[in-house]
Parts: structure tokens; sequence; C-alpha cells
């Protein structure tokens, strides 16, 4: 056990680090100096070889703790932990491609193009996170695709048995999935920042989207104007806040957004499951470009490097993000209905939502608990 | 005895500025050096030392360089920028400042 831990080190401080290759070889070259000057020393002081390399690997620290900071500095993600992360949120723009082609192409098989992808997605996703956690390796797209294993298997079911049948009214479903979907979002900036000032400013912008969105519903205010005010501040906290943040990174950037979008999907199933009229190749496509858009977001994003690059890809989603919720908003609202059953909806909803955020939250502490003082 | 966590982590920066505006030096020996100035009471662990070190460059604060021991490894050394040597003077009169502050807050000076 003490002869692993000595020989491993610099190699498992390498595993854990996830950077671009030449980033990576030039801070495991500079560690990798450090760590045998540290050793000449203390053989040098009288010590066996093997003591000096143990006592090294000692004084160096925990490798996941001595990789996680040395990669804070450069923060921009590998390609392939970005793609990886961003994929669980373009599971659901693929499928409904593949739902309006085979539509088109082969009606009768629409069902099984619809529900496949989902299972395949699922079953990867689990095979994934459980592969990940069996080898005690926490990469960043792993808090995206444990939320993922466990929403696409709630989704397929949702949409199969329970949405037709529970499902009378949609009115108020849509105004409590939009205060759900705002409402997680703030619930993680604030576990994710702690500060009371933080917490302030999101209760008084959730109540102000709230507001806002109770006055759209009434008719006082024009549809298209009202999404942007909660459109930009969903894209603002995602992108600006999550990975940015000291204990955030770009996955739970992706799930943030993951969450918001999965919920207005949710919403576009309950609609065209209670009405018939809906045109299911129209809310499809909305929801398509709304989806693939985050993804890219997501993407851009991490690989941005400069403040003045994540300021444009930022100003970017919110724009397209402003279209594409407009489209999918303004079908839903076109066909409001008066019956409203609150108690079942209220429920389903806190079931999804928590389904959606308690992965990341479970993941950040987990991330927390695993990250004890640097400082010797 | 050593100095709080919080307290080495939160002034990591300035100390790292003021032993490199003595010489240029590698990342073990400026975690020596802070060592052995303070008598062992700031202790700077490698996973502080190294982000600051980064983040410092990246300022252009301070440049690094490799250079190549006798031994054949390499290492890569750091030396202060004149940026590096401004935001010093800042930061230790900043501390200056809030030292005489709070001595006599505290009815000391």
């Amino acid at each position: 056990m003490i002869k692993e831990r000595k020989m491993d080190f610099l190699k498992e401080v390498e595993k854990r680090l996830d950077l671009q290759k030449q980033e990576k070889a030039r801070i495991m070259k500079e560690v990798s100096a450090h760590y045998h000057e540290l050793k000449d020393e203390l053989i040098d002081s009288g010590m066996s070889d093997f003591d000096a390399e143990f006592e090294a690997s000692r004084r160096m620290g925990y490798p996941d703790v001595v990789a996680a900071r040395l990669q804070s500095v450069p923060r921009v993600n590998s390609w392939k932990s970005a793609i990886l992360t961003a994929l669980p949120m373009l599971t659901l723009p693929v499928t409904a491609l593949i739902h309006v082609l085979v539509k088109a192409l082969l009606p009768s098989a629409v069902m099984v193009a619809w529900i496949l992808p989902m299972i395949i997605m699922s079953i990867v996703a689990t095979t994934g996170t459980v592969h990940a956690l069996r080898n005690e390796k926490r990469p960043d797209w792993l808090a995206a695709w444990s939320a993922a294993a466990i929403v696409l298997p709630v989704i397929l079911l949702l949409k199969l048995y329970m949405i037709p049948k529970l499902y009378n009214s949609w009115y108020m479903a849509i105004t409590i999935l939009a205060v759900y979907k705002h409402g997680s979002i703030i619930a993680l900036a604030v576990w994710l920042f702690r500060k009371s000032r933080t917490a302030v400013i999101a209760i008084v912008a959730c109540a102000v989207i709230g507001l806002w969105r109770a006055s759209v519903h009434s008719g006082q205010l024009d549809i298209n104007v009202a999404v942007i005010v909660p459109l930009i501040l969903m894209n603002a906290i995602a992108l600006k806040m999550f990975a940015d943040h000291e204990y955030g990174n770009i996955s739970q950037s992706a799930l943030c957004l993951f969450n918001t979008y999965i919920l207005t999907w949710f919403g576009i199933d309950l609609v065209n499951n209670l009405s018939q009229q809906l045109s299911m190749e129209s809310l499809a496509i909305s929801a398509t470009i709304g989806l693939t858009i985050s993804g890219i977001m997501i993407l851009l994003y991490s690989r941005a490097d400069t403040v003045r690059d994540r300021l444009l890809v930022l100003i970017l989603g919110i724009f397209l993000s402003i279209g594409t919720i407009q489209m999918v908003e303004n079908a839903i609202l076109g066909k409001i209905t008066g019956n409203r059953d609150y108690v079942l909806i209220l429920i389903m909803s806190a079931i999804f939502s928590a389904l959606v955020v308690l992965p990341p939250v479970i993941f950040g502490i987990f991330r927390k608990r695993r990250s004890p003082e640097i400082v010797r | 005895m050593s100095a709080p966590t919080e307290l080495v982590k939160g002034n990591a920066t300035v100390l790292i500025l003021s032993v490199l505006a003595r010489e240029d030096m590698h990342g073990y020996r400026i975690a020596r050096e802070i060592d052995r100035i303070s008598e062992g009471y700031f202790i700077l662990g490698e996973g502080t030392l190294y982000p600051h070190l980064h983040q410092l460059e990246k300022d252009q604060l301070i440049e690094g360089y490799w250079e190549t021991m006798p031994n054949g490894r390499d290492r890569k050394s750091y030396h202060i920028t004149d940026k590096g040597r401004a935001e010093l003077a800042r930061r230790t009169e900043e501390w200056r400042k809030f030292q005489t502050k709070l001595n006599h807050s505290l009815g000391l000076a």
C-alpha cells in the first residue's frame, strides 16, 4: 500500500488533470521537477530512496487535491470533456429530429423511432456513470451524465404512461413549471455561492420573474418582450456564475441549461398530450433548436479563454435563445384552457425538478468533502 | 507554530513576489525560501504554490523560463517583472496602512 502510493503520485496527479495535452505536459513537467528536487533533498539528508519517495509523496499531498488546485488557473476544459458534458443535452434534439424524419418517411414506426434513441442514451449514460464511479474517477462530465441516467428514463415513463392519464389541464402546469425552472436554477446558485447578498438577489429575481410571468399570462404584457428577462437571467447564471465559481465547473453550467431546456421540453410534452391541435413537428423543431443552441453554447463557452470571448458567447446565446423560446411559448400560450389541477401538477413538477437538481447538488457536496485544506 | 491556512492563502501572492524580488527562483526554492525567512510560520503547499505562480505569470507579474540543471533535469524558474515589482510595492504600502490602522484600533500603537 505504501509502495503503491509513493510510486504512483505523479501518475495519479496526471490522470486527474482534465486539461489539453500541451497544458497538462507543461504542468506535469514542473510538478515532476519539484517532486524530484524534494526527493533528492530528502536523500541528501540521509533517507533511503524508498523512504524519500514516500516522504516526498506525503509532503506533496493528496493527488486529487493537488490536481484540482493545479488546474484551477488554466480554466479551459479539454474538447473531450466539453463534448462529453454537452452530450446528454444533445440527446433530446437528436431524438426530436429522428422523430420528425421518421414520421415523414415511415409513419408506422414513429413510436419506436422516438423511444429507441432515448433508451440507448439512458443505457449509455447509466453505463458511463457506473463505469466512472467504479473506477473512482470524478470527471467534469459525470454530473451531467448521472443526471441524464436518472432523468431520461423518467421522461420515457412520463411520456408513455403518466402524462396523458394524469393531466386534465396544463395552464397552471406551464406557470408552475416556469417557476420551478427558474427556482431550481436560483436554488443551485444560492447553494453554490452561500452568500446572503446572492440569496437576496436570487429571491428578488425569482419574485420579479414570477410577477412578470403572471402579468404575461393575464394578458398584461406581450409574451415576446416578457421572455427576455428570465432568459437573460438563466443564461447569465448558468454560463457566467456556475462555470467561473471556485467550486463551479462546466458540468454544473451544462446541468443548469439541461434543467432549463428539459423542463421546457416537459411543458411541450404536456401540451402535446392534452391538445391534439398542436403541431408536434413545429414544437419539436423549436425545442431542437433551443437544445442545440444550449449544447453549442456550452461547447463554445468551455473553450473560450478570455473575458471578451465569453461575453460574446453569452450575448450570442441570449439572443438565439430568446428567438427559440419565443416560438415555443407562443405555441404553448396560444392553447390555454381553463381547467386547473394544482396539487397533482405541483407534486409532479417538484419530483421532476428534484430529479434534475439533486445530482449536481450531491456531486458538489461530494467534491467538497474530497477537498480538504491543501495548505499544510 | 504555522500561520492559519486562510492567512497563508490570502497572502500567497505577496509572499511569492517578495522572495522573487530578491532573485530568480524555481518553485521548490520559492516554497523553501518562504518557509526559511518566516522561520516556518508561512508554509506554502504545492497545491497552493503552483496555481498562484501560474496566475501571476498569466497576469504578467512574473515570467517563467526553463533551465537545465547539472544533473540534466529541467526545471522552471521565475523572474519578477517591472509590473510585478510595482504590484509588490502597492501591496506592501497597503499592508503598512492596514497594520497601522489595526494597531491603532487595538490600542497597540
